[in-house]
């Protein structure tokens, strides 16, 4: 024993003297370095993308020094993306902020806690009823549900949406009008089994890279998996695909509805699947009237091969061969896709005709065959799906506009009858109009920079200065210039936090450092400013017996004061929070697992429930029998929340639709915006990593090298974007990391100083009021 | 005991290989009628490395330019594609010949893995400037293995994961802070066992 301890202290005194890095030059400091025995690793998940990898932070003397892979994680066994590897990085921007701020007479000024948390209290208190929440797919699930309460329990307002409604909300309305209920069947094993993959517009290899390497990898191993990728750029994604299939952009409600016919008409329907779990429905409209089998298949006549090759510019052979892998019985296909089916004015409609595809084919619920919904952000699904942070909704799947859920809500929350407002908030254009026109005065955003990801950013957020706006964030932004008041908050392990990534899998973290200077939580922010107006006497802020809307007790029954910083810090007040949410996740037969099975487990998908022994279960697939506990015992699948309660999922037949914009004489290609690698989102973390700013430094246009050629045009050429809303000048990048189709551009949105969305179109799918980031019309003029 | 040995090569050697690397492929472009993208042999791609410019070996000795010890080495040169990762072998290859092995430049230390650009992002200019500041300190190396007698052959003192093959780090070439004495013997791991546990405060012993 002894000889092990000193053996270790000659270890630990051997790597310090090995010494520290600095961020940017390696430098060796010698004996000052701090020993390996005061390292510390513990477990996160990662704070960018939706996969949400497992990372292992490694804590020294109260700062992140190191963030690895984790191996015991299963969703990313070990590796990383460049992001992830650099999240602890991306916490240390010289420019952090540290002090609350006030704009005062046209400057932010410091101010302490005590006078912005005031502040913000009697601008509520003087017009309640216009102050809306902005918030996040990067909130925590107890971020977002002590928003909720806060908004919808206390104040009877329900102005909450997030930036998700930009990023996923056609994928809810697509499962919740196709099975009843949000999130996928499917999940990451699907990944490792599968024998075809099709992407539908979605550039993994970028966005989702450490499953795009769960796919891609699997080939190393000797096991073949086929990549059709189903695009209109080729990028990285399209290098590692055995079948690129270009397509004029809304032509895939064509694709999938051609594909559909092609099953019908030449073979591959599995009648025995659709027979027992589906209905049909009509579908220009939200509710649909019921249609029989034979009429779908007179509606499906329009999309022969030769009418979708003339919507979608795809040729028969190619619709053939995608119609194929869906009828060979053989085959395990899984279709995957992210933002170029949600960001699309009929992005409902094209996640219904995905779900047709596999249900028409019988691929949907078995190991490897499913139509999985990859998400953008760490928790979109976690917070903003099943919290339900959206205008509309309240957690666990309820929605203001019914009584009985609100009822329900109130009892949980424990507040008096009739809090929360039956008509439902704004979503989140809707609330940016309402904020541009003074129908809202007042906005707080947290987790998110809306002046720079918003569409169409002059018509949405150029009178955000002249409103009362709070922005919580971690570093000054676009949206912080245009604040009244600024909050530091504390990011990722600078605080507690629980995330739910797209596989249903909610994991945990505990804070691991502090945050800088007076950085505070955001979940803090938002009961400080509920206790304030308690105290100016607030009605929201009082429960059923007349205590604070924020009550927690511990364990001997006493009181906590979570609204004073000391004693929050002290106490983790995100499982109380958690544990008070729990209970709304059963009533969807959403049940995530306790706080404390979390915090020893890399993350569990729900539902979790109570084997008899005790042990608490994941379910890996949903609706099917032998995974999902509450699949009725009859079934083989079961889609027990479907629409018309017969057990079924809908098969909707929703048309092609043009696109509101498209390209013409005056504006003659396609703009399409989206991520980077290196970047995450607005940039403002990610560009604060030397290693990823330097990869990736600033914004530039993709051309087909065809339209440059004809324009004499070379990769570094400045060249202005003009679209009917806005223009920038933008160096060309020709043949660099993907290349457009002919007659169609490319530009990233990461770049503060060359806001793209200044261009884009905010027009929104009808049902999920989304909008349509990846097709405007824009023309392209030499400025040299 | 102040400071890690740091020995390192010669670049010259390197650098002539990398003169022949000089030549740039053209951009792969699928078949549009059968929508067939080109099989990966269909067009050999040339060694992807564009010549050192001026000032090579710093470039080149910036492959200690990362965060922090354990994170992805930006790759310091340019590429001629951006999308290539399999040309990242011509030069990185793990290969199984012992002698090939040796051969290569700072070969890949993780052969199940083959979306390089995943996580080693370019970095060819290392003096551009930031956006910002930083104030990250990161993690510096391992520091030695110990040796449970004189002449016995040191422990591994880091994590083995992704550097399975540790030529990589420890061969004549890349970036070694320990070369190795003997680099034709290629069972490493027969002698120098691992030893990592410390890495594990919260979850205990892997
Ligand atoms: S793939 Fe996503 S979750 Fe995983 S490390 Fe990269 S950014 Fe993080």
């Amino acid at each position: 024993m002894k000889i092990a301890r000193r053996e270790f202290i000659t270890q630990a005194a051997l790597a310090a003297a090995s010494g520290v890095l600095l961020g940017q030059q390696p430098k060796l400091i010698g004996d000052e370095a701090i020993g390996l025995d005061g390292l510390t690793w513990q477990k996160a998940p990662c704070r960018f993308c939706g996969t949400g990898c497992g990372v292992l932070v490694g804590v020294m003397d109260g700062r992140v020094v190191a963030v690895q892979g984790d191996l015991e994680n299963p969703v990313n066994k070990g590796l990383l993306c460049a992001k992830g590897y650099h999240a602890g990085v991306a916490m240390y921007g010289k420019d952090r902020l540290t002090t609350p701020q006030i704009r005062k007479g046209g400057t932010l000024v410091d101010v302490s806690w005590d006078e912005a948390i005031d502040r913000i209290a009697q601008e509520i208190m003087t017009r309640p009823d216009t102050f809306a929440v902005y918030g996040s797919g990067q909130w925590t699930i107890p971020e977002g549900f002590s928003v909720m309460k806060f908004m919808k329990g206390g104040l009877g307002n329900n102005h909450v949406d997030p930036n998700a409604r930009l990023c996923m909300a056609s994928a809810v309305v697509g499962m919740l009008t196709t099975y009843g209920v949000d999130e996928p069947s499917g999940c990451y094993d699907d990944f490792d089994v599968c024998d075809t993959v099709i992407l539908w517009g979605n550039n993994m290899a970028e966005m989702h890279p450490v499953l795009w390497s769960r796919i891609v990898d699997r080939r190393l191993k000797g096991e073949k998996v086929e990549i059709v990728d189903l695009g209109t750029r080729r990028t990285r994604t399209t290098q590692e695909a055995d079948h690129y299939i270009e397509f004029i952009p809304q032509g895939d409600l064509a694709i999938a509805n051609g594909i559909c016919h092609l099953l019908l008409e030449e073979g591959g329907l599995d009648t025995e699947w659709v027979d027992a779990n589906c209905n049909v429905r009509q579908g220009r409209d939200g509710t649909g009237a019921p249609m029989t089998w034979e009429a779908y298949r007179q509606w499906l006549k329009t999309y022969t091969p030769e009418y979708v090759e003339r919507v979608s510019g795809v040729s028969p052979k190619k619709l053939r061969l995608l119609a194929s892998r869906f009828a060979d019985p053989e085959k395990k296909v899984l279709s995957l896709w992210c933002m170029g089916m949600n960001q699309h004015t009929r992005g409902t409609w094209i996640n219904n005709l995905v779900y047709n595809v596999h249900f028409i084919s019988g691929k949907f619920g078995k190991p490897g065959s499913t139509a999985f919904s990859l998400t953008g952000q760490p928790s979109a699904c976690g917070t903003c799906r099943e919290v339900g942070t959206l205008g509309h909704a309240l957690p666990g799947g309820r929605v203001v506009a019914n009584e009985t859920h609100r009822a329900q809500c109130e009892d949980l929350w424990n507040i008096p009858k009739g809090r929360i407002g039956a008509k439902p908030g704004h979503h989140a254009v809707a609330m940016f109009e309402a904020l541009q026109k003074g129908d809202l005065t007042g906005m707080w955003v947290q987790v998110t920079n809306p002046a720079h990801t918003m569409p169409n950013l002059k018509s949405l957020t150029s009178r955000m200065q002249d409103r009362f706006v709070v922005v919580s964030d971690v570093y000054p932004t676009v949206t912080t210039d245009l604040a009244t008041v600024v909050l530091p908050s504390a990011m990722w392990v600078e605080k507690n936090g629980v995330y739910g990534n797209s596989e249903r899998r909610t994991q945990q973290w505990f804070k691991m450092v502090d945050p800088p200077g007076e950085a505070r939580d955001d979940v803090w922010q938002v009961i400080a400013v509920a206790r304030r107006l308690y105290e100016l006497g607030h009605g929201g802020m009082r429960n059923r017996q007349g205590g604070f809307l924020f009550e927690f007790r511990d364990e001997k029954g006493e009181s906590i004061d979570a609204w004073k910083w000391e004693v929050f810090k002290k106490t983790n007040i995100d499982r109380m929070l958690y544990e008070e949410y729990r209970p709304f996740t059963q009533m969807k037969h959403k049940d995530v697992a306790p706080y404390d099975t979390l915090a020893n487990a890399r993350g569990l998908r729900w539902p979790v429930v109570q084997t008899r022994e005790g042990q608490w279960k994941e379910t890996p697939r949903r609706f099917v029998a032998g995974e999902d506990p509450f699949v009725a015992p009859d079934r083989d699948v079961d889609f027990y929340w479907g629409k018309q309660k017969d057990h079924r999922a809908t098969i909707w037949a929703r048309p092609y639709e043009a696109p509101p914009e498209v390209p013409d004489k005056d504006f003659p290609f396609w703009l399409c915006t989206g991520r980077v690698l290196e970047h995450w989102h607005s940039g403002t973390m990610t560009r604060r990593v030397p290693q990823l700013h330097r990869a990736m430094p600033k914004a530039y246009i993709e051309l087909n090298p065809a339209d440059a050629a004809e324009m004499n045009i070379a990769t570094g050429t400045p060249v202005k974007v003009v679209s009917r809303r806005g223009e920038m000048i933008l160096p060309v990048w020709l043949n660099g990391r993907s290349v457009p189709a002919k007659g169609s551009v490319f530009v990233p949105f990461f770049a503060e100083e060359s806001l793209i969305n200044h261009l884009t179109l905010e027009a929104y799918c009808p049902l999920s009021k989304e909008p349509d980031y990846k097709k405007c019309a824009v023309r392209i003029e030499r400025v040299l | 005991m102040k400071k890690v040995a740091s020995e390192r090569i010669g670049w010259t050697g390197i650098s002539c290989i990398l003169l022949l690397c000089g030549l740039s492929i053209g951009i792969l472009v699928g078949d549009a009628e059968t929508s067939q993208v080109p099989p990966r042999d269909f067009n050999p791609p040339a060694p992807p490395v564009s010549r050192p410019e001026k000032g090579a070996g710093k470039v080149y000795e910036s492959l200690t330019d990362r965060a922090f010890w354990g994170a992805p080495p930006p790759m310091p040169h340019r590429f001629t594609k951006e999308w290539d990762a399999e040309n990242c072998l011509q030069c990185h290859a793990n290969k199984n010949d012992i002698v090939k092995r040796q051969q290569a430049i700072s070969p890949v230390p993780h052969a199940q893995l083959s979306q390089c650009q995943q996580c080693h992002v370019r970095a060819v200019d290392p003096d551009a400037p930031l956006f910002t500041l930083s104030n990250f300190v990161g993690l510096g190396y391992p520091g030695k293995g110990s040796r449970a007698t004189p002449g016995a052959p040191p422990t591994i003192p880091h994590q083995t994961f992704m550097r399975e093959h540790c030529l990589s780090c420890h061969g004549s070439s890349g970036e070694q802070r320990i070369e190795t004495p003997h680099p034709y013997r290629s069972q490493c791991r027969q002698c120098h066992v691992s030893q990592i546990d410390r890495e594990y405060s919260r979850f205990g012993l892997r």
